[in-house]
């Protein structure tokens, strides 16, 4: 009969190729993800770029590569590239090709990373199709694939009116007795002590009265920024939300932005758990510096909201070992009565210590 | 419109059928009455769901079944058998069976049609349709199941472009037409003489010619003849030939046709004016709307690898390397010690030279040491395993010189030991 020995024929290719392309198709297949950039911003877009090579003389009819992706790292356009619903953690991406032999094929996604972090994409599963369009061979391969986002940075001008006094007023001081700046900020009239090298002598003449240079005091401008990781005051029953943690942590990365930027030396306190570390408090040395910027985001990246060390006790500690004469601003949701007392006492040893706090923050911009 | 093309399409399905029970019962009225009838039929079963929305479907299309029934068999008993294909074929159309079930439903039809017409001898003239409405069935049902599988390749979800929908098309048409060369190769189908009788009888024909009652042949029948005689199989590489001849006939026409149709008419803004016209009506009458390009989110770059001169160089070098061979375990045994020196030396300036070291035959074996040495030490890291030859070759060149130089120009043996020594490190191919 012709039409069984058609489909005798048909199902004889069909097995053939089925074979082939289960058994030595899918092993030639390269594949890589990457993303444009190794660290990006919140609520800055990146790329991933996805780069398969076909290096054999069979066509992949369709190839299908999914991976479980991290929630924050949202894609431009939803409907066409998530397959499965999306979790709060995690949300199923699928990517289907189809590629002649001997071809290259990048593609490019636009990713917004919504919330920091640190994200990796450990492994993907492919699934080839043969020349009918059946599913056929699978693999899972591990892919290196990561981005760390840092917290959201804010203008000058978006910080709380708290906060950027206290930065205005760690940058530079003005100090009467001590002028020690290496640059020049006016002139003034001759006083008794002043050395006579400091006479600005094209001043006197014109004006005829001893003039000297002025020049302002060389600050010790070291900052250190105190985030607390605590959520809910148990003892007056307040509580923020995780969002508010984000903003503080916002607030907290732009002001160290700010200040390193402006040539100041910024250090960081954080009591909360940090993935990766285990000191407790996480302590940073004030250091200057793009390096020591990049590095305090790559740990902000990774804070998370979990205390481990009960404020009152860092400030303690802080109290405790002497610290003087240093710029420190306290970010945190509310402060217990205790806490504000211990505050007082390293400002009457001599530290100038200002406080953001987002409870109260919050109800000022309700 | 949708609606027709799905009718005429469960018409074909049926068709087969329709013609096979026709033939076996008597009675003047003719297929293409019973092919509109049945049309009729599946528009019924279609549209009566629609029209009396109270009562279930499946009650509707069963009185209207038993409707054609009486109604057939009340014309004439023997009837019957019609009206009940046409009830059934407006049953499936009440149904609205998916594609897949149609294709699979119009493949087994035209299968069990073409049974029944290899049983009788009287359908023997119809055999070729069948088995082409049957293909014809077959290739829909593996598009459609394509389709399918394509959805769900894309989880469902959307991510199937139509470029990709259109490239596993594509290489399904590949398996097609690969399973058609094989399945016309191996079998005496022969489709020409087929087509020419049928545009035979449709052209008109004089009075009809008495028979030609032909004379027993004499005994002696002379010579025998030139051509083969004409039997009902040919030759699987004549018909090969005559499928090539029609294929570049094909080929050739549709050029010509091709470069007329470019330069009289393709450009005229009229001609693409009336084709915009007749591709919006069609667009209406589909209700299709036009599709926009794929919104999906990614862009994407494609380049080919295929580089076909580093490919054709490629089989060149390993068609003139196919004589010259390196150096074996096996060769290497049944060598004397001098000759084993010798061919080791050859060998490595073989290696060299297909590498594309420039040999100079003038040179001494020593300066062309020297010189390979350099031409080694310069070049970037070697491909292959060929890397293993010359980090020995870096090490063992001194010796190698100086066994070379006694077996070939010392006339004094070379000891096996020394021999053993210079080859320790020697990276042996695995043969």
């Amino acid at each position: 009969m012709i039409i069984v020995w058609l489909l005798t024929i048909f199902a004889v290719l069909f097995v053939l190729q089925r074979l082939l392309f289960n058994r030595r198709v899918l092993r030639r297949v390269a594949y890589e993800r990457a993303f444009s950039e190794p660290h990006a911003f919140a609520g800055e877009t990146v790329y991933m770029l996805e780069r398969i090579v076909n290096r054999q003389w069979m066509p992949l009819p369709w190839l299908r590569v999914e991976t479980m992706m991290p929630s924050p790292l949202q894609f431009k356009n939803q409907n066409a590239e998530l397959a499965i619903s999306s979790g709060q953690l995690l949300q199923n991406h699928a990517s289907l090709f189809s590629l002649a032999p001997f071809t290259k094929v990048v593609r490019k996604h636009e990713v917004v990373c919504v919330r920091r972090g640190v994200y990796r994409v450990p492994s993907l599963s492919l699934t080839l199709g043969d020349l009918t369009g059946a599913p056929g061979a699978t693999d899972t391969r591990e892919s290196g694939c990561a981005i760390t986002v840092f917290p959201r940075l804010k203008e000058a001008r978006q910080l709380p009116l708290s906060a950027r006094k206290w930065m205005q007023s760690a940058i530079g001081m003005h100090e009467a007795f001590r002028e020690d700046h290496y640059e020049m900020a006016g002139v003034r009239p001759y006083r008794s002590g002043d050395s006579l090298k400091q006479v600005n002598w094209s001043a006197t003449a014109k004006t005829g009265h001893t003039l000297v240079n002025r020049r302002e005091t060389m600050v010790d401008n070291d900052v250190t920024i105190l985030l607390n990781a605590e959520l809910y005051d148990a003892s007056e029953n307040r509580r923020i939300q995780p969002a508010d943690f984000e903003e503080a942590i916002s607030y907290a990365a732009s002001v160290a932005r700010h200040l390193l930027a402006s040539g100041g030396k910024v250090g960081l306190i954080y009591n909360g758990k940090v993935e990766g570390e285990s000191a407790v408090p996480l302590v940073l040395e004030p250091r200057a510096g793009r390096e020591h910027l990049y590095r305090m985001l790559h740990l902000m990246a990774r804070f998370e909201a979990v205390t481990r060390r009960e404020l009152g006790y860092v400030l303690e500690e802080m109290a405790a070992s002497g610290m003087r004469g240093t710029n420190l601003l306290v970010v945190s949701a509310f402060l217990t009565p205790k806490q504000e007392q211990l505050i007082d006492r390293l400002r009457q040893a001599g530290n100038r210590v200002e406080r953001l706090l987002l409870y109260r923050e919050k109800e000022a911009s309700a | 419109m949708r609606i027709v093309l799905r009718s005429v399409a469960e018409l074909l399905a049926w068709a087969p059928v329709l013609a096979t029970v026709h033939f076996f019962l008597p009675g003047e009225i003719g297929l293409a009455v019973w092919l509109v009838a049945a049309w009729a039929a599946i528009w019924a079963g279609r549209m009566l769901p629609n029209a009396v929305r109270r009562l279930p479907p499946a009650l509707m299309n069963s009185v209207l079944l038993i409707v054609l029934v009486a109604g057939a068999a009340f014309i004439d008993p023997e009837l019957a058998a019609l009206g009940a294909i046409l009830g059934i074929a407006s049953w499936v159309a009440g149904a609205r069976v998916i594609w897949t079930w149609l294709c699979s439903m119009g493949t087994v039809v035209a299968a069990v049609c073409l049974i029944v017409a290899s049983l009788t001898h009287e359908l023997a003239r119809e055999r070729l349709w069948f088995v082409l409405v049957g293909v014809g069935w077959f290739l829909s049902l593996l598009y459609v199941r394509n389709a399918g599988m394509m959805a769900s390749a894309g989880l469902q979800s959307g991510i199937v472009t139509r470029s990709v929908a259109a490239s596993s098309r594509k290489y399904l048409t590949i398996l097609v037409v690969l399973a058609l060369l094989v399945f016309l190769a191996t079998t005496d189908l022969s489709v020409w003489p087929a087509i020419a009788r049928w545009i035979n009888g449709l052209l008109p024909h004089g009075a009809k010619q008495p028979e030609m009652v032909q004379d027993p042949m004499p005994m002696d029948q002379g010579p025998p003849p030139m051509l083969p005689p004409a039997d009902g199989k040919r030759h699987w590489f004549w018909r090969l030939l005559d499928y090539i001849g029609y294929a570049l006939l094909a080929a050739a026409a549709l050029y010509v046709v091709w470069l007329l149709l470019r330069k009289f008419l393709l450009n005229r803004a009229w001609l693409r004016a009336v084709a915009e016209r007749v591709r919006a009506i069609m667009a209406k009458l589909l209700r299709r709307r036009e599709r926009k390009a794929d919104d999906t989110g990614y862009t994407e770059e494609r380049e080919s690898l295929l580089n076909v001169e580093r490919v054709l160089r490629g089989w060149q070098e390993r068609w003139m390397d196919r004589g010259t061979k390196r150096l074996g375990r096996k060769e290497w045994a049944g060598l004397s010690p001098e000759a084993r020196v010798r061919r080791l030396y050859e060998d490595t300036v073989q290696a060299g030279v297909r590498e594309g070291f420039a040999f100079r035959p003038a040179h001494t074996p020593a300066e062309t040491a020297a010189e390979l040495a350099a031409w080694q030490a310069g070049r970037a890291a070697p491909s292959g395993g060929r890397g293993g030859l010359w980090g020995w070759f870096a090490g063992a060149r001194a010796a190698l010189l100086e066994l070379y130089g006694q077996a070939r120009y010392g006339g004094r043996g070379v000891k096996a030991d020394e021999i053993e020594r210079l080859v320790a490190e020697y990276p042996w191919e695995k043969r």
